[in-house]
């Protein structure tokens, strides 16, 4: 069976100011659908670039990156924006919700960006399902401003879910949470994965999300030093 | 596009509305100045127009064939049969409302101690009205010429009448030469002084009933020149035309912005000043909504690198700033319209008195400014702040999603 994601040799290096900086030295990974997975490194070591490649945000100096049987290596901007909006859900450190929309218009917001989205009804349902999954049916109609930093993360759990995504890449996704808050978020997506089969990888510094991970991988000066550290 | 990207767009209206207040206040400010200004110089132009139409040139003149070419000689020998069948036949003309008779000669102007050289206009009193209805308003001092009156009545400019020192009852005498170069005298009683704010008429100009003239210049049934009035100068050039082609080439045909270049290049030139003070006003607004965009582009760079993650276009982005932009646009636009027009309208109802260089006696200026400008004015301003606000839109839409989520 074909990996959801499979990357080789992957290479990224960029200009700062005259020097250049190696950030990734020829990462090979496999991840499979239904994984959770977490990659841990030191600051700097290339974890966010190589979770940026993997989520179509940047592309690879060298190297290739097949994404759910698709070769995304060389795709332009525009095929990649796609490939973000149909196979992959981000969530992310500061939450990043839309402040103007409320909490039922940024979840539904991936789907509504679509062009000849689905029926406003039908996405509308998927919404409410959502949120109730995620615990806040109560929330739809609020703006993020109105709520705390837990809930804002679950709707962005939410959000990156609504697409049925084959992928959702969490950047540091408690990091500003408090410890309890962070239990309850980590719970909810060890959940969506247990039971919806949905493939999470996170880049964290957080031992608690760490625990719960069934894959961790670390990576340090641009290299992966274990590849498949099972818990 | 999608229909969330629109709708995201409005409510960016609003989320800094301090800011987008302050910019459609000054896009408001804009087209309103904008349309005060255009209102006041159409007001002028029609008012000057009005003045030289009704007051002085009428709107079209016909002349012999090269009369105009050999204008500054004032010759009486191109002139032209006065009589009611030719009369009547530009009447016929559409558009045509009335049609008087003039003989425009030159001569010399004595008080018995002084003589000085003159225009001399002889008018047809029975017709005069018909073609230029305000040119009675030209006399200061005495009274106007009527058509009751004794044919042996003059009017003098006014700085002619007092550099005379004579004064309306008293008697003044006017020599002129006939085509043929026979000289002639005839003295008239002053019946009034004329006012223009052309200083040249002021000082030179001499009117008297057109059987006087044509006795002074040997001119018995003739004119030098027919004068037109018409129902509406929007036909003036299809008006003038109509004529050319009935009179045939015996006769030349003008039109007032022909016969009074003065007030055609005065009219040019408020009409350049207005089209400089609009590109001012344009700029200090278009100004405002590079600066108002830059700034929500500034404000915004994380959301735009988390809109572009979760697979929105760069051209949507771009779509959704330009949409903000044309609404900021279209609404300060509308509200400057309104103000605009409330303000024209405010200064036309009583109409403002006023007395320029080229206009005669007591004007009223009464501002316009027509629904198609206004129309236009509201559409500069939207697609000005869509193209003020494309550079921005351009920077939003070209962002790098990774630096913009890290900033």
């Amino acid at each position: 069976m074909a990996h959801l994601i499979e990357l080789s040799g992957i290479k990224k290096s960029y200009q700062l100011g005259k020097t250049e900086v190696v950030a990734l030295r020829g990462v090979d990974l496999s991840i499979d659908v239904g994984e959770f997975t977490v990659v841990t490194g030191p600051s700097g070591s290339g974890k966010t670039t190589l979770l940026n490649i993997i989520g179509c945000l940047d592309r690879a100096s060298s190297g290739t990156y097949v994404l759910d049987g698709i070769d995304v290596s060389n795709r332009d901007f525009d095929d990649l924006a796609e490939v973000r909006n149909q196979k992959i859900g981000f969530i992310f450190q500061n939450f990043n919700l839309i402040p103007v929309l409320d909490v039922a218009e940024n979840i539904e917001f991936p789907c509504a960006v679509r062009t000849g989205g689905e029926d406003a009804k039908v996405l509308r349902a998927r919404v409410e399902k959502l949120a109730e999954a995620v615990g806040l049916r109560e929330y739809l109609h609020h703006k993020p401003d109105e709520l705390s930093g837990g809930q804002r993360q679950r709707v962005a759990i939410a959000r990156a879910l609504i697409t049925t995504p084959r992928l959702v890449l969490a950047d540091e996704p408690t990091a500003n949470l408090d410890s309890k808050t962070s239990d309850q978020i980590i719970d909810l997506m060890l959940e969506l994965n247990q039971n919806q089969g949905v493939t999470f990888l996170f880049s964290t510094h957080d031992p608690r999300v760490v625990k719960h991970a069934r894959r961790a991988l670390q990576i340090l000066d641009g290299q992966m030093v274990d590849g498949a550290l099972a818990h | 596009m999608s229909s969330r990207l629109p709708g995201l767009a409005l409510r960016n209206v609003g989320r800094n509305s301090r800011r987008s207040l302050i910019t459609g206040t000054t896009i408001v400010f804009g087209v309103s100045m904008v349309l005060l200004v255009r209102g006041f110089t159409v007001g002028m132009s029609e008012m000057m127009t009005d003045d030289v139409v009704q007051g002085r040139s009428g709107a079209i003149q016909v002349h012999r064939a090269g009369y105009i070419e050999n204008i500054d000689s004032v010759p009486t020998r191109l002139n032209l049969p006065y009589d009611d069948a030719l009369r009547l036949k530009m009447v016929a003309v559409p558009h045509v409302k009335g049609v008087t008779g003039r003989i425009t000669f030159n001569g010399l102007v004595s008080n018995g101690s002084q003589q000085t050289m003159f225009i001399g206009r002889g008018l047809d009193l029975a017709h005069e009205g018909e073609a230029c209805p305000k040119a009675r308003t030209l006399v200061s001092k005495g009274e106007p010429l009527e058509v009751s009156d004794d044919a042996a009545m003059v009017l003098l400019g006014v700085e002619l009448g007092e550099s005379f020192h004579v004064a309306p009852g008293q008697m003044v005498t006017l020599q002129s030469t006939s085509p043929g170069g026979r000289a002639n005298a005839l003295d008239l009683k002053l019946k009034g002084l004329t006012t223009s704010s052309f200083p040249f008429e002021n000082k030179r100009v001499v009117t008297l009933p057109l059987a006087a003239a044509q006795q002074l210049v040997g001119l018995d049934g003739r004119v030098t020149e027919y004068v037109l009035s018409v129902d509406d100068l929007a036909f003036l050039d299809q008006t003038a035309e109509a004529l050319r082609v009935m009179l045939g080439p015996e006769y030349e045909v003008h039109t007032w912005r022909e016969l009074q270049p003065f007030v055609r290049d005065l009219i040019s030139r408020q009409d350049f000043v207005l089209g400089a003070i609009a590109f001012v006003l344009l700029i200090i607004v278009l100004t405002g909504i590079i600066n108002t965009m830059l700034m929500s582009v500034f404000e915004r760079v994380r959301e735009i690198g988390t809109l572009l993650a979760i697979g929105v276009r760069r051209a949507q982005v771009l779509q959704m700033f330009l949409i903000e932009a044309a609404v900021i646009g279209a609404l300060g636009g509308l509200g400057g319209a309104l103000l605009g027009r409330l303000m024209v309208f405010g200064f036309a109802v009583n109409g403002i008195a006023i007395k320029l260089s080229g206009v005669s006696g007591s004007n009223v200026l009464r501002p316009f400014v027509s629904p198609a400008f206004t129309i236009g004015a509201v559409l500069v301003a939207l697609l000005g702040a869509v193209g003020a606000a494309l550079w921005p839109a351009l920077r939003a839409s070209r962002l790098n999603p990774v630096e913009a989520l890290r900033s």
